[in-house]
């Protein structure tokens, strides 16, 4: 098992953000976690990227508590630009060299190249959508074990997403798993292969696509429209 | 990995550093060259050296030159205190952006714990201080050596390293190595005290203006227990001299104790703001 999460609970404050979540993983795997605003689902990848620290439960990765050694393991994209305005493209992704042996340089700069980026261009001066796709290069130009992609299709255009949607397929090992969190189903459905429905800190419903799809006779997207009905 | 962390911090803080203590160092030699340019102008134009002799419009050069030099050293004063005010805020504002900004996503999933982090921006930090301090005292010698002010200096220490006995040296020598300890430990204090404000800001939705709040609470609470303590010690040096006739002590032992006194308190201090913002940074991080 890649990831294996027990009775996970995280609290801000009075508010109860994870209610005992419980998930295992195994690798090679390409999982939706899904749910509306405010379900949980960034809390949960911000604790297995060792951002956020638990309150109750357990997480593993690769039999590793969260931690120092898994950081290593983990590929995490979020969903704010984590770019250092003030370096250049290039000098972002030596950075990250610098401090993720696993991190593919040369198919990094490539992926920058083929956009039409120029790798001196300060990032700052890059539109938002740009600032996105460099992130999200970065973020799977790794060979980590899991990748989580917080929110990667949010705030972009359909024809970005479809890039996005092409360069986690092309880049993600099959030895590894990745976990992206989105509300925007329809756009990611194609490629997942296992899905995790989450509202209110809690697992609803969680499940294998293409089994899902045939037992209910309907997308994925539509099962969430019903499960998450107002 | 650790290495590649604080060479990247230093790369960051220099980048702008660099230019800071350029600046400094040009004003000071602007500065000692307009001061040999009077020094020239006055030998030249009023060889007796009496001024008052002369009519007001024979003046009218020295005037304006005197002005331009009193400007150039109000400048180079002004430069100085600037330059180290400008190396805190880089500090500072570096530790903020890189940790509790969008930026701190990339930093806290880098394969390093937040204490390793912690140290980092406080080592870094502390050496950009303390090299804007040489810089600064670099200055100073470019602008006083071999002026009659810089050859009083130095008169001033040979007559009193001449004047002091060889076993008092030694206390001399102690005491600068104290002092230097004493200053190294106020500028790491200063930034984690900054860093522990920062930790607490980012509770509130403005996190520079909870920054700024928590630093005046903390500042005011620092100043309380420092009246207290002065006051204890105060009382209890008093009991403690009746008790145990500390008077009897040597003075240059008594210095030693004031000395080493100081230098615990800012290493308790620095021990506990650096636990605070550890717990806040590792436990209680916001970066929305």
């Amino acid at each position: 098992m890649v990831l294996q999460v027990s009775n996970l609970v995280k609290k801000y404050g009075n508010t109860v953000a994870l209610r005992g979540v419980n998930l295992n993983l195994p690798e090679g795997r390409i999982v939706g976690l899904l749910g509306p605003n405010g379900s949980g689902k960034t809390t949960l990848i911000k604790i297995l990227a060792g951002i956020l620290t638990i309150d109750g439960g357990m997480a593993t990765i690769c039999d590793n508590e969260i931690g120092v050694k898994t950081k290593a393991l983990v590929s995490y994209l979020p969903d704010k630009s984590f770019l250092c305005e003030w370096m250049s493209v290039e000098k972002m992704l030596n950075y990250t060299k610098d401090f993720f042996p696993d991190f593919r340089l040369e198919r990094a700069m490539e992926m920058v190249k083929m956009l039409g980026i120029n790798p001196k261009s300060r990032i700052k001066t890059l539109s938002k959508g740009t600032k996105e796709k460099v992130s999200l290069i970065i973020a799977m130009s790794r060979d980590a074990k899991l990748y989580l992609l917080d929110e990667p299709i949010a705030g972009v255009d359909p024809a970005a997403r479809d890039y996005v949607i092409r360069t986690i397929i092309n880049n993600y090992s099959p030895n590894s798993t990745v976990i992206i969190s989105t509300h925007l189903i329809s756009d990611v459905e194609p490629i997942l292969s296992d899905f995790v429905f989450i509202n209110n800190g809690q697992i609803v419903l969680a499940g294998n696509v293409d089994d899902t799809r045939i037992r209910e006779q309907k997308s994925i997207d539509h099962l969430f429209r019903e499960v998450f009905r107002c | 990995m650790l290495r590649k962390l604080y060479v990247h911090e230093f790369k960051a803080l220099l980048r702008w550093l660099v230019f800071v203590w350029v600046g400094i160092v040009a004003i000071a030699i602007i500065n000692r060259l307009m001061n040999a340019v009077m020094d020239l102008y006055i030998e030249s134009n009023y060889p007796s050296g009496e001024l008052s002799s002369f009519a007001p419009h024979e003046l009218q050069g020295y005037k304006f030159l005197t002005a331009l030099s009193t400007s150039l050293t109000v400048l180079y004063a002004l430069a100085t205190v600037a330059g180290l005010l400008i190396t805190f805020g880089l500090v500072i504002v570096r530790f903020y952006k890189n940790l509790f900004t969008s930026e701190g996503y990339f930093t806290f999933s880098i394969p390093v714990s937040a204490n390793q982090h912690l140290w980092c921006k406080l080592i870094c930090g502390g050496v950009a201080i303390m090299a804007s301090l040489a810089v600064c005292a670099l200055s100073l010698t470019i602008n006083f050596l071999f002026t009659d002010v810089g050859k009083s200096i130095v008169q001033l220490f040979y007559e009193i390293r001449t004047s002091i006995k060889i076993d008092m040296r030694i206390h001399l020598f102690l005491y600068a190595g104290e002092t230097i300890l004493i200053l190294i430990a106020s500028i790491l204090v200063t930034n984690l005290t900054a860093y522990c404000s920062i930790s607490f800001g980012q509770s509130f939705k403005n996190k520079i203006g909870g920054s700024v709040i928590s630093y005046i609470i903390i500042k005011m609470i620092l100043n309380c227990a420092t009246t207290f303590l002065t006051f204890f010690f105060g009382l209890g040096g008093t009991i403690l001299s009746f008790i145990t006739n500390l008077d009897a002590l040597a003075p240059e032992l008594i210095i030693h104790l004031f000395l080493l006194i100081s230098l615990l308190i800012q290493v308790i201090l620095g021990a506990v703001f650096f636990l605070i913002t550890s717990i806040r940074t590792s436990k209680k991080l916001n970066l929305e």
